[in-house]
């Protein structure tokens, strides 16, 4: 019982739910237009043509079915001389062979057409995407729904120039088909505008519930997606064979199947219900029923019209509910993309802070790091990260930054490279707040290897670069790479530098173990370079062997010469050639000093040395 | 010719078995949804055809208007009764969706069962099974949508041309003469159509590549510092345009193949048709006009259907082909589990002169390796990158048969016991461990918890792990659902405490043989430090193999093996090894450099031609 009365609260929940779903038909075409705007801009002559086309299109089509059909067949079931109606036939015929010529012609060039447009769109949110601050990735709940949306945006833009010409395009020819009704009778002419409006008001509510329950039901169902897809996704058959995983997985499993039912159950009935009045009453009542009921009436009653016009009435009744059918294809596209697309706009009209942040030039050379009270807080978190840091760092020392997974460390770096604004305290940089200077200037002075890098599908030489290569970067590159122990696989590689990586698109790319990749990530470091002032090295050799990691550490001092480097690192051992070393824990520091002076400090610092070094001693 | 007609049968035979499934898993969804999508369009064959040419007889013959209205008050009402049933399709098949998913996985997943490491690795596995088993259970759906309607196009079709037949039996010519028309001219669309994907599949690699590269998280930090601009965005331009220029190429061929397709039935059953009706009515003497006027809106229906049909059965053959690889996947009789003897508390492991070779490798990653592995007996097997250290792990688990030699395991051939079992024994984290979306307990005890003894089994064993179990991400405590891949409120671990909860699910496991694959990898020294020592006391009386490029932990075995290229080099415990002063010796005092004053240069030379 008790069971019963919590399960109907939970479905009043969720109609509530449901009427939260709020976005108006107006906010609809708002975005819709907007979209189109946006479009626009890039291809103002391709839309407009597009869109103009396909209306006097379907507007011709229309004119054809219906009225010059209505002169057909009042010929046909009238008096009409037989070589009238061939003449008629023949206009006809030619009306049909030009627009059905000219539909096709339309269709597969509007697409080739819109290819290199979407292409142009897609890059404009590539620049844009690329101008927005970090600090936008780090909000999960906004991070999801836009990635999904602007991975779409390019379809979506392409898709709104469609769907409203057919739009357009079909309402037109609607009502053409209902002047053309109008001039037989015109109380005739209200069953299809009525069962237009009723369409209308019902489509839309039938579409917002069938959205809510597909992306409640897509979300129940990714948990059986997951689940299920351990069962034979390779990267899991170890753990499958080798544990008991699969129990609880297969449970997990059938309790999401019960819980996307469940879905059907809450938004099924009121769908059905919806569903049926827009059936019957456009349907049934004001096209099955309605008119041939009336003209019935008219020839057999009234007597006032004769079978031609009966025919031809009943023609553009059969032609208006046709049109119906497309247009309500399309006005569920036309949902999908005003919903989208206020997600789309909201991101069109990002304002970045910190990437587009313009100002001071750094000077040349070094200058003084210095951190004061600094605090950070990622969105959506209760802790701050990082806690009251205070640090300086003269022009050409060498830091260090150890502590344990999760201390801050890396958040700490991307501080420092700007990435992220401080949420308390300040960092300067040659005496200035590092938020005075213009950004991207201000990060030609460091360069750094992070953690997670990446290597991309481009050549050698780019993924060292991250940028376009020249020619006089080539003796650079090679350099770079040896420096960073690629000089032997280097050799091996078939073009050099030139070759291509990873077989994202190209087959004979080159995939790399993650000890190369690595290697080449650090290369980066190893290139020549007048601006930078700072070098930060983020873990550098977790993934390398010990002859490696050794020859790396002494390039690595080499290069560096006058420059800063920050490294940071959780093995004690590379510490040791650092001028001052910084000991983080849960975003604090702890300890700081020389190596032997928080050796001689006795604290956390000399336990995890003294720790890492036992087993070493011979 | 034969071939194509085998096509053919193929086409249906995998229809007719993504339908099975459907109907396998609920006997009244299939009927219910062809039913649904096919009544619509004989419903209005019912109402275009046949009530269109009864209402023009009635008007041409002065026929009473109330015989008129009655009939069609009773035709309107028994389309609302369809729509009554097809209403409350709606909310079944949302009801019963889920079902068909359980009724082809629950098999999948018994399945999987019987699978053995060397089939999911078998690169077709991916291509062939993955991609057709994560959309099977959607298009089984689709695909019996789809047939509805096709029987509803098709069913339409004849019937309303048998009404046409019925009237004026030559009225079919212009019909069947289109149809031939749009068939052949269809064919050669679809192949155009092909022709220029193939010629810019590459180039929508490249952009959907340059796509991902915007939009995932992992790119996003190197995009503001590094011009990745100048390299992505160049080449998303390049192949957008030839993907547009190809376009364009085919636009003007496939727009004259889609326009006798579709033009042939508008001149030809529209125009044409029209010629024929007006001349038999003027000419031809015929009394019954209003048949003929409905006959001509009949075929305009007709084609409309006949067109569907087309479409529909080309969407059919193409949509259906997955489900080739489903049912081999399914059906294919896999060899029955042969009953072998329970493996029984391990005692001991001997490897005997094993060599092993991948499958389609020229040559062995494993050569003449031997030793024995006793219960209680911790080993640690060392070496460079690419030794062939993780591929013993494996042979030494079973999960691949050895090449030659063999392994005993208390005395026992490991192909005469059960393999199952035998693993069972075993607690392994390897180094590309992975932890699944489901509650932290669950991923610790890997079954479900059935009361406050479990939870507190897998905390003891999270905290031995140096896992910190009051971590602020861990918003339902142990119920938390680690990753988001469907629970935003998940806790998404670093690499580091992913390799905690691994390690935990050996503690918590208890097992007779451990085996760490690069353990502590992302471990900080300190978690490092207390895992290694938890795991030693942990595992007192049990047999250990660590495997690591650290040797640091390897000074804690009883037994050290080195390799290379495959075989063993040198073995010994760590006081041997290093009185030796070989190969171990030498990459000890490297890694050790760091932590002692210096290091003699002709030692790193050596080790520099060890590893070359």
């Amino acid at each position: 019982m008790g069971k019963d009365k919590s399960k109907r609260k939970d479905i009043t929940r969720r109609k509530d739910k449901l009427k939260e779903e709020k976005i108006t038909i107006r906010e609809m075409i708002g975005n819709v237009t907007y979209l189109l705007k946006y479009a626009g801009r890039y291809d103002k002559p391709l839309i407009l043509k597009i869109m103009i086309l396909n209306i006097l299109l379907l507007s011709g089509m229309a004119a054809n079915d219906t009225f010059i059909l209505k002169l057909i067949i009042n010929g046909l079931t009238g008096n009409m001389a037989f070589k009238n109606i061939m003449v008629l036939l023949l206009i006809s015929l030619v009306l049909v062979v030009i627009l059905e010529w000219i539909h096709q012609l339309l269709n597969e060039w509007a697409k080739a057409k819109l290819i290199p447009l979407s292409g142009r769109i897609q890059r404009d949110l590539a620049e844009k995407n690329s101008l927005k601050d970090l600090i936008f990735y780090d909000d999960p709940e906004t991070y999801d729904t836009y990635a999904v949306v602007s991975q779409r945006a390019d379809e979506l833009v392409s898709d709104a120039v469609t769907v409203v010409s057919k739009i357009i395009g079909g309402t037109v020819a609607l009502f053409v088909a209902a002047a053309m009704i109008l001039t037989i009778d015109p109380i005739l002419a209200i069953f299809p505008v009525a069962g237009f409006i009723v369409n209308l008001a019902t489509r839309f509510k039938i579409e917002k519930i069938n959205y809510t329950w597909w992306v409640e039901y897509r979300k129940k169902l990714r948990k059986a997606d997951y689940s299920k897809r351990v069962f034979y996704q390779p990267e899991f058959a170890k753990e499958c064979k080798l544990t008991d995983v699969r129990g609880p997985l297969r449970l997990q499993f059938d309790e999401a199947l019960d819980e996307a039912a469940e879905e059907g159950r809450i938004y099924g009935p009121p769908l059905t219900w919806v569903s049926l009045v827009n059936w019957i009453s456009v349907f049934t009542v004001f096209s099955f029923f309605a008119i041939p009921a009336y003209l019935g009436y008219l020839a057999l009653v009234v007597k006032s019209i004769a079978l031609g016009e009966v025919a031809s009435a009943n023609n553009a009744a059969n032609y208006v509910r046709r049109n119906l059918n497309e247009i309500n294809y399309c006005l569920v596209d036309f949902q999908v993309i005003g919903r989208y697309g206020s997600k789309l706009i909201k991101l069109l009209e990002y304002k970045p802070n910190i990437e587009v942040a313009d100002g001071l030039t750094p000077e040349k050379g070094s200058g003084e790091l210095v951190l004061s009270h600094v605090s950070f807080r990622y969105p959506n978190t209760e802790e701050d990260t990082l806690k009251d840091i205070s640090i300086e760092i003269h022009p050409g020392e060498k830091i260090a930054i150890v502590g344990e997974n999760g201390a801050g460390k890396t958040t700490f770096v991307k501080l420092l490279m700007r990435l992220y604004d401080v949420t308390g305290g300040s960092i300067s940089y040659g005496g200035h707040d590092i938020r005075e200077y213009n950004t991207r200037k201000y990060r030609k002075k460091i360069s750094a290897v992070f953690q997670d890098y990446n290597i991309y599908a481009a050549t050698v030489a780019e993924n060292v670069l991250l940028r376009k290569a020249n020619e006089e970067d080539e003796e650079d590159v090679r350099h770079a790479l040896k420096k960073a122990d690629f000089g032997r696989k280097l050799d091996s590689l078939p073009l050099g530098i030139h070759t291509p990586l990873t077989r994202e698109f190209d087959e004979d790319g080159v995939n790399l173990s993650g000890g190369e990749a690595q290697k080449i990530a650090i290369s980066r470091v190893f290139l020549k370079n007048e601006d930078r002032a700072v070098s930060i090295l983020d873990e550098p050799s977790s993934a390398l062997d010990p002859v490696s990691e050794y020859k790396l550490n002494k390039n690595l001092i080499e290069n560096a010469g006058d420059n800063t480097v920050i490294f940071i690192s959780h093995r004690l051992s590379t510490t040791r050639m650092a001028d001052r070393i910084y000991l983080f824990e849960h975003g604090k520091i702890i300890e700081q000093g020389t190596h032997d002076e928080l050796m001689a400090q006795n604290g956390r610092y000399r336990e995890m040395f003294d720790r890492q070094a036992r087993n070493y001693l011979v | 010719m034969a071939k194509r007609k085998k096509e053919k049968d193929n086409t249906f035979k995998q229809l007719r078995y993504a339908l099975k499934q459907v109907w396998d898993a609920d006997r009244l969804l299939l009927p219910f949804t062809l039913f649904k999508n096919s009544i619509e369009q004989i419903f209005y064959v019912f109402f275009f055809v046949y009530l269109t040419k009864y209402i023009f007889n009635c008007i041409e013959r002065n026929i009473e208007y109330s015989k008129l209205f009655w009939f069609l008050i009773f035709a309107c009402l028994g389309h609302v009764c369809v729509h009554f049933i097809c209403g409350w399709y709606e909310t079944y098949r949302k009801i019963k969706m889920p079902e068909v998913y359980r009724h082809i996985f629950h098999r999948v997943m018994d399945i999987s069962d019987t699978l053995e490491l060397s089939d999911y690795e078998s690169p077709e596995f991916y291509d062939k099974y993955a991609r057709a088993l994560d959309r099977c259970a959607e298009q089984a759906i689709d695909l019996s949508i789809q047939t509805g309607v096709y029987i509803g196009n098709v069913g339409a079709t004849i019937m309303s041309l048998v009404i046409v037949v019925m009237v004026d039996p030559v009225l079919l010519i212009f019909m069947i003469v289109p149809m031939v028309v749009s068939l052949y001219y269809g064919n050669k669309n679809g192949k155009c159509n092909y022709d220029r994907e193939k010629a810019i599949t590459r180039d929508k690699r490249t952009a959907d590549y340059v796509k991902r590269v915007y939009y995932e998280k992992k790119y996003a930090s190197e995009i503001r510092l590094f011009d990745i601009n100048s390299i992505m965005l160049n080449k998303q331009e390049q192949a957008v345009e030839r993907m547009g220029e190809v376009s364009l190429k085919y636009r003007m061929k496939s727009a004259f193949y889609s326009f006798l397709m579709k033009g042939s039935y508008s001149v030809l059953a529209g125009i044409a048709a029209y010629f024929y009706v007006a001349f038999r009515i003027k000419h031809g003497g015929v009394t019954d006009i209003s048949s003929y006027v409905a006959m001509i809106t009949a075929m305009a229906f007709s084609t409309d259907q006949l067109k569907h049909a087309v479409e529909n059965r080309i969407y059919l053959s193409n949509e259906s082909r997955l489900f080739k690889n489903l049912e081999e996947f399914l059906e294919t009789d896999r060899k029955e589990k042969e009953q072998k003897p329970d493996a029984g508390e391990i005692r001991s492991i001997e490897l005997q002169n094993v060599s092993f070779t991948y499958p389609g490798a020229k040559t062995s990653t494993i050569h003449d390796v031997s030793f024995t592995w006793n219960k209680g007996e911790k080993l640690a097997i060392v070496g460079y990158n690419g030794a062939g250290k993780t591929t013993m792990i494996k042979l030494i688990m079973g999960l691949y048969p050895v090449t030659e030699g063999k392994i005993l395991v208390n005395g026992r051939n490991i192909s005469e016991i059960d393999g199952d079992s035998y693993r069972k024994r075993f607690g392994t984290v390897f180094q590309d461990l992975q932890v699944f979306a489901m509650p932290l307990v669950e991923n610790v005890l890997m079954r479900r918890p059935s009361g406050p003894d479990d939870y507190a089994t897998a905390e003891k064993a999270l905290t031995s792990a140096q896992f910190d179990c009051s971590h602020p991400g861990l918003t339902h405590g142990l119920d938390t659902i680690v990753s988001r891949e469907f629970d935003e409120e998940g806790f998404i671990p670093s690499g580091g405490q992913a390799q905690k909860i691994a390690i935990a699910r050996v503690f918590a496991q208890q097992p007779d043989m451990v085996i760490l694959d690069e353990p502590s990898s992302a471990l900080d020294p300190l978690a490092e430090y207390n895992m290694y020592k938890n795991m030693m006391r942990l595992s007192e009386g049990r047999g250990v193999i660590f495997i690591s490029h650290r040797l640091s932990s390897a000074r804690m075995a009883d037994k050290i093996y080195m390799m290379k290229d495959g075989s063993v080099a040198e073995h010994g415990t760590h006081e041997e090894l290093m009185e030796k002063k070989g190969p171990y010796h030498e990459m000890f005092m490297l890694q050790a450099e760091n932590y002692q004053d210096s290091l003699p240069e002709e030692m790193l030379l050596g080790a520099e031609a060890f590893y070359g």
